[in-house]
This record gives structure tokens, C-alpha cells and sequence, in this order.
């Protein structure tokens, strides 16, 4: 097992990481170009840039769900080979499984690791209310809203408690309203857990307003990395004053809006 | 998420209030049926009963010879009544209906996962599509001779083509982000068959279970008129033989009331199972 | 271009299958040399099938064409054998296409017409649900009974399915239609004609494409079983007179044949009606 002194205070790191693809002409794209970052344990960091960047292959690597890369990916000490319970995923499809109810859905992965039904109902039951969802733990998801099936897919990451937690635009598909109360509840979530979280966005305001860290990526590479000093909870008003303005000309500027 | 979000998905789950509309619905179903009756006796009263006879004919005829009928004997099976053929004939489609759907499900969704049983089978199934079933129905005749064995080996292999396709297709379309999501909570891949891979699969099957099973009927029928020892199909041969026009819609509609019976059975079934869709 | 490549590869490994299959076949051919009644092996060797089996088509050949029939004691020749199938094939591709049509154009056209009650739609909906799931296989004697075994009464049995088969595709076209491109074409101003013209009839094409293509499938299975169960002419006829002497290579053949038949007519409708569906996503697969 690979134990290298830092990796070991650091949550994730990131080494010289280069992925490539195979178009289907048959040329070859490099998605990733040497990125390197470190991310320290219960930082909540964003990633933006524009679409099809690398943000979200960056995200996959982490995650385990790609498998051929060049680099060093490292989560909590240990080398990343394929997926793993100790780094949740938020997927940016739904994913919430049809064809179990909601509290099932919830408590998938404690089944999976052979916890007991009564304990995974109490844990379920827990998470649903911490997302207010208590009162349709016993509904299909198709019956549930767009925002409902995304409130159920964060209380199933955070009932398995993987100290990682990635998201992949968790919150594109739903419309300003939802999507503003989902980055709440999963904001008030990270902050009863402390949890260290990867946050995929190509939403800037959604990038200032929840991560304490904010890394743009751009054809590749990492080009912008910096700090959020706003303490949270941030309002609008925290947003738009001069330094976050500032802050928010520079990745805008640098996701090419500007 | 305001309380309007919950008590929607809750209200979705209680009871719909009965309208209008939906009473009228229910009407014309069974108006559609009597409709369907009326339209045939019309049309057989103005035609020579060498022809049609109507639907009230038929039905005695079906009720005199349910239990036995001396016509059959003439013909060598015997002098038992449509009932005891129908059984035969039910018998082999469940047999060869359920032996072959359970082959062609496995390999549709082995097929679909592992990429060398795939480029192995996907051409054999391409060549033994439905239509040289059919023609295989004289061969088998050739090879195993006048008994059950030979109509059931033909349902049995329609439905395991049938299958096959319905299957890997189902297993193809299961989205995979399903699949990730389990990986990442650590389901092994026993867990992510069971949990993802059936339960995802099993609308599109049971669909097409459905569309198997209605062919299969037909399939029999037609095998026990080439040549078979007993069953409808037989009867039916029987009955053209002399020219008996109600004893071969008696016969006839026997298989279609079985075939729907069978199908609304299907139906209930898979309502229940895919009651999440 | 890697599709290409896969699609290069999948076809080479589908010739490599069929090919080990032939092999096995020929394999088992040696293994299994029961015979039946009339001295014919059960799994006749690919050498007998063709020094024999085709050879022996000649039988079935009437003798036009200056080429002697066998009945009046000529050897059998390739030629004769080749005519004799020609003219099975044409008989039965006849059916089948004659079917398919007139099949179509009741069907859709009823179809339609329907389309337009909702309360015509759910009081003809029973009749066509009983009509599809009596098995079609199951009512061949009938339709012999009615309109005769020979070329019109097969081609009224396979219209006969086809029609059923494309009614409910086409009433379930219809239904599928969405509403917003006839609110569209009211804010424009259209007139019914228009809206059937333009609208209507475009807009059922692809899923009626499917349905069309499940229907020639069943096209063939009725034309094959239809023959093979007393027709006179076409191919199934050869298998009813081969049946009787346990002359299993001649229906192999004639198997052969009907797959080939099938599959080859299949390609051609599929690519044909692929552009009627240029506009649409199914049309770019």
C-alpha cells in the first residue's frame, strides 16, 4: 500500500494526472493535461469551467469511474483503482433507482453492507427528515418531483457516510428555485458532517455561494485556484460585494464570459 | 420544496375519484364486445352456414362437444371432447413457453454483458429469426416423429429466440448510471445483478413475455396440424376434413379465449411486478 | 470511422459463425446416419445436399421452356431444378408482397379512420383486440374453407394479418402525435386536408416504419405456413411433397431459401424506409 507522508492529512490528491479519450474518427483528445491539486479534509471545494473541459472527467478519475489514466490519484492514503464506499457520488443523471421506494432508495448502500433492516430504516429515516422528505419515505420515485428525487439522492449519499463526498452537477436540471434550496440543504449537510467535498459546477454563482474553494479548470488544466474568504452562510448580499464581484469577474473572465 | 410539493406525490398515491369519463369508458369495453357479436351474427345470417354460422352456434357447438366428442374418434384421437385437446395443446405452449423464455433470458443478458458470447450469438439469432421457426416445424416432424416433443422443441425455441432479443435489448438499455451508483456504494457484482440488472430489466421482459407467449399459441396450433398426436390443432384438422364450419370456429375461439386469458393474466402480473414504473 | 470498423468486425465474426455452424453441420451429417423411410438421410450431408437435394428439385419442374420434366422420364438436370425453384420463389414472393400491400392499405387506412372518433376508437377497440389474439396461425384452415387454398386465398390471410397489425400501429401513431403541432397548424389557418396532408400523415411515418417492419416479418411466416399447410405452387408446396417421402435435404433447402428470402427482402425495406425517415433521429441510426 502506498503511504506517502502528506497524502495521508490530505483528503485527495492529485499528481500529474493526464486522461485521454479516443474520438470515434479514431483521434485522440487529452481531456486532462497534467492537473495536479491537493484537497484538504473537510474543505468544500468547486470546480467550474466550461463544458467539456475536464471538470467532470477530473471527477470520474476521483471517483474511481474511469479507469485508464496517467498520474497519481490518491484518496485518503490509498491509491484509486475503481469505485469505493469511501467516496460518495452525486451523479449528475438522475439516479435514483425507479424500481425501489424511497427509503430503500436511501438506505442501498447501508444494505450493501450487510447492516441490519432495522438500523438501516432508523438511519433512512433520519436523513430523509434531515432533507424533509420524512413524509414520502414509502413513495416510488416516480412519483416524486424532480427536486424531491434529487433531496432523495443526497440523503443516500450521506446516510452511507463516505468521509468523500463528489458531486456532478447535482443540481443542473432543476429549475432556480429548487436549485437554490438544494444547495442549502446540501450545504447545512456539510456542515454537520465535515465532510470533504468535490463539487462540480458550471454555475459560477453556485461555485461562490457554497465552496470554501474554488478551482477553474480550463481545456484541461487547472488555471485559476483560490480561496473563498466568506464565511458562511453566504447571502446575496455577501456576494455581491466588491471582493466577491472581484473574484467573480476572475472566473468569469476565465470561463471565457468575460 | 414547499408542503404543496409533498401532499402532490402523497395524493398521487391515494385514491382517484371515480369521473365521468371513466364510467363511460368502462361502458364501451363490453358495448365494444357485444358490438363485436352483433357484427358477426349479421354477417353470418345473410351467408350459407357452410360458411359461417353465428356466434350462438358456435357456442353450442363448443358446449355439446367440451367433454366428448364422437367426431374425433373418426379421426383417431379418441373420442374425447375439445376440453381434453385444449389441455394438450396448453400444456406444450406452457412448456415450451417457460423452458425457452428462461434459456433465451439468460443468454439475452449474458449476451448483453459480456462481449464474446455476444459476437458468438448475436449472428446465429440474426439467422434463426421467426420465420425459419416455421420452416423447421416439417423438419422436426422428419426428425423426432408424431409426438408432444416435437411441438413442444418448436415453442420452445421460438420463444428462446424471442427472448433472447427482448432480453439482451432490455439489458442494453438499463441505463448504466445505475450501475455506477452502486459501485460507488460498494455493491459487488452479485448485488448489482440482483438490485440493478433484473429489477431494470424486467418491464422490457415481461413485455415482451407478453408478445412471446401470444405468437406461442399460434405456433402449437399449427404444429399439431402439421402432425401431432392430439390437441385444438388436430381437432381443427379434423373438423376441416368434414367441412364442420362451427366446430372449427368452436375450436378456433377456444384458442383465442385461452390466448386472452392467458395474456390478461401476464398483464396483472407484470402490473404488479413493474407497479414502480 | 471506428463505427465502420466495428461494424466491419461484427460482420466478420458473423461470417465465422456461420461458417463453424456450417462445419458442424456437416460434422453431425457424418455422425447421424439414420435414414428415413424412403432411404434419405435424416441430416443429409452439404455434399448430398447438392449432388441430391437440388438436383432432384428437377421433379417439381412441369417441363416448359424446352426443358424436359422428369415425370415424363428425363434425367433431372441443375437447369430444370433451377426453374422449378425460380418459379416456387416467384409464386411465393408474389403472396407475400401482394399481401403485404393490400394488407397496408386497409390497415392504415382504417387505421386513420377510426383515429378520428375517440368513441369509434374505443367501440372497434374489443373486435381488434379478439382479431389480434386469435392466433393467425390457428385460422389457415378457415381461410382455406373460405377463399380456397390456392395463390387469392393466401394473399387474403396474409392481408388479413398485416392489417390488424398495421391498424393498431397506425391508431397508436395517430395517438401519439403531439397535440402541440396540430394547435400550431390551427393558429396558421390549416383546413382538415391540410392538417391529414401535412401533418398527420408525415408524423405517423416513423412509428408506422416499425410497425411495418414487424408486419413483413409476419408477411412471411403466414406465406410459409399457409403453404406448408396445402397450398399448390410456391415453395411450401415442394416442402408438403418432400414431406411425404421423408426427403428432409429438399425442405432444408427450401428452409435455406425461405432465410434467405426473408432476410434479404428485410434488408431492403429497412433501407428503403429508412428515408422516409430522413428527419427523424431513428432515421440516423
Amino acid at each position: 500500500m502506498d503511504a506517502r507522508p502528506n497524502a495521508m492529512t490530505k483528503a485527495i490528491v492529485v499528481r500529474n494526472l493526464c486522461v485521454d479519450f479516443t474520438r470515434d474518427d479514431g483521434g485522440r483528445v487529452r481531456a486532462l493535461n497534467n492537473v495536479s491539486v491537493a484537497i484538504a479534509q473537510g474543505e468544500f471545494i468547486c470546480v467550474v469551467g466550461r463544458s467539456g473541459h475536464g471538470k467532470t472527467t477530473l471527477l470520474n478519475v476521483i471517483g474511481g469511474l474511469l479507469g485508464r489514466y496517467e498520474g497519481e490519484v490518491y484518496a485518503l492514503g490509498k491509491k484509486v483503482t475503481g469505485p469505493g464506499i469511501d467516496r460518495g457520488v452525486i451523479f449528475q443523471r438522475d439516479a435514483v433507482f425507479p424500481w425501489m421506494r424511497v427509503e430503500d432508495n436511501v438506505a442501498f448502500g447501508l444494505r450493501v453492507a450487510g447492516i441490519p433492516k432495522s438500523e438501516r430504516a432508523r438511519i433512512a429515516r433520519e436523513h430523509l427528515d434531515m432533507v424533509g422528505l420524512g413524509d414520502v419515505k414509502r413513495a416510488w420515485p416516480r412519483e416524486l418531483s424532480g427536486g424531491m428525487r434529487a433531496r432523495v439522492a443526497v440523503a443516500g449519499v450521506f446516510a452511507s457516510d463516505p468521509p468523500i463526498l463528489l458531486a456532478d452537477e447535482p443540481f443542473g436540471a432543476l429549475d432556480y428555485v429548487t436549485r437554490r434550496q438544494l444547495q442549502e440543504v446540501l450545504f447545512q449537510l456539510w456542515q454537520r458532517t465535515q465532510k470533504t467535498v468535490l463539487f462540480v459546477t458550471h454555475d459560477v454563482d453556485e461555485a461562490l455561494r457554497l465552496g470554501s474553494r474554488v478551482i477553474v479548470i480550463s481545456n484541461g488544466a487547472i488555471v485559476e485556484d483560490q480561496h473563498v474568504d466568506l464565511p458562511p452562510p453566504r447571502t446575496d448580499d455577501d456576494l455581491a460585494t466588491p471582493r466577491s464581484l472581484e473574484l467573480k469577474h476572475l472566473l468569469l473572465r476565465h470561463i471565457g464570459l468575460e | 420544496m414547499t408542503a404543496d410539493d409533498v401532499s402532490a406525490a402523497v395524493g398521487r398515491r391515494g385514491k382517484r375519484t371515480l369521473r365521468t369519463r371513466d364510467l363511460g369508458d368502462a361502458l364501451t369495453a363490453p358495448a365494444g364486445v357485444v358490438l363485436f357479436l352483433l357484427v358477426w351474427t349479421a354477417v353470418a345470417s345473410r351467408l350459407p352456414p357452410s360458411r359461417l354460422v353465428s356466434p350462438w352456434a358456435v357456442a353450442i357447438d363448443l358446449w355439446n362437444n367440451f367433454l366428448r366428442s364422437p367426431r374425433m374418434a373418426v379421426f383417431g384421437l379418441g373420442e374425447t371432447g375439445y376440453g381434453e385437446l385444449l389441455l394438450y395443446t396448453a400444456r406444450n405452449v406452457l412448456i415450451g413457453f417457460a423452458v425457452g423464455s428462461a434459456i433465451g433470458i439468460i443468454i439475452g443478458i449474458a449476451s448483453a454483458r459480456f462481449r464474446l458470447l455476444r459476437i458468438i450469438i448475436d449472428p446465429i439469432v440474426l439467422v434463426l429469426g421467426t420465420v425459419p421457426v416455421l420452416v423447421a416445424a416439417p423438419l422436426f416432424l422428419l426428425w423426432f416423429g408424431v409426438v408432444p416433443f416435437t411441438q413442444v422443441l418448436l415453442v420452445a425455441g421460438y420463444s428462446a429466440i424471442m427472448m433472447e432479443i427482448f432480453s439482451q435489448a432490455a439489458a442494453d438499455n438499463v441505463d448504466p448510471v445505475y450501475e455506477k451508483s452502486a459501485m460507488t456504494r460498494g455493491a459487488s457484482w452479485y448485488q448489482r445483478l440482483r438490485f440493478i440488472l433484473i429489477p431494470g430489466v424486467a418491464p422490457e421482459i415481461l413485455g415482451g413475455l407478453r408478445i412471446t407467449l401470444a405468437s406461442a399459441w399460434g405456433l402449437e396450433t399449427f404444429a399439431e396440424i402439421l402432425g401431432a398426436p392430439s390437441g385444438i390443432g388436430q381437432a381443427i384438422k379434423t373438423l376441416t376434413n368434414v367441412n364442420n364450419v362451427a366446430g372449427m370456429l368452436a375450436c378456433v375461439s377456444l384458442v383465442a379465449i385461452v390466448a386472452i386469458a392467458a395474456d390478461m393474466l401476464l398483464v396483472v402480473t407484470n402490473r404488479h411486478i413493474t407497479r414502480w414504473a | 470511422m471506428r463505427r465502420r470498423r466495428e461494424r466491419l468486425s461484427r460482420a466478420i465474426s458473423g461470417v465465422g459463425v456461420l461458417i463453424v455452424l456450417v462445419l458442424l453441420w456437416e460434422l453431425l451429417s457424418r455422425l447421424v446416419t439414420a435414414t428415413g423411410s424412403y432411404h434419405e438421410p435424416l441430416v443429409p450431408s452439404w455434399e448430398y445436399l447438392w449432388s441430391n437435394s437440388l438436383l432432384r428439385m428437377a421433379d417439381y419442374w412441369d417441363g416448359s421452356f424446352g426443358i424436359p420434366s422428369t415425370v415424363e422420364g428425363a434425367a433431372p438436370s441443375y437447369a430444370a431444378a433451377l426453374l422449378a425453384l425460380t418459379k416456387a420463389s416467384l409464386v411465393t414472393f408474389e403472396r407475400v408482397l401482394a399481401g403485404v400491400a393490400c394488407g397496408l392499405v386497409a390497415g392504415i387506412g382504417l387505421g386513420i379512420l377510426v383515429s378520428t372518433s375517440r368513441l369509434a376508437r374505443r367501440l372497434v377497440a374489443p373486435t381488434v383486440h379478439i382479431l389480434r389474439m386469435t392466433p393467425f396461425l390457428a385460422m389457415i384452415p378457415l381461410f382455406n374453407l373460405w377463399f380456397g387454398a390456392a395463390t387469392f386465398g393466401i394473399i387474403l390471410f396474409v392481408a388479413y394479418g398485416v392489417a390488424v397489425i398495421m391498424f393498431i400501429g397506425a391508431i397508436n401513431a395517430v395517438g401519439n402525435i403531439p397535440k402541440v403541432y396540430f394547435d400550431r397548424a390551427a393558429t396558421a389557418g390549416a383546413g382538415v386536408i391540410t392538417k391529414y396532408q401535412l401533418i398527420l400523415l408525415p408524423a405517423i411515418v416513423p412509428e408506422l416504419r416499425s410497425s411495418l417492419l414487424l408486419s413483413f416479418g409476419l408477411a412471411w411466416s403466414l406465406v410459409v405456413a399457409g403453404e406448408l399447410l396445402g397450398a399448390q405452387e410456391g415453395l411450401g408446396v415442394i416442402v408438403t411433397y418432400a414431406l411425404q417421402f421423408a426427403y428432409t435435404g429438399r425442405v432444408m433447402i427450401v428452409a435455406f431459401l425461405f432465410i434467405l428470402y426473408s432476410g434479404i427482402s428485410f434488408v431492403i425495406v429497412e433501407a428503403l424506409s429508412r428515408r422516409l425517415i430522413a428527419w427523424h433521429h431513428q432515421g440516423t441510426q
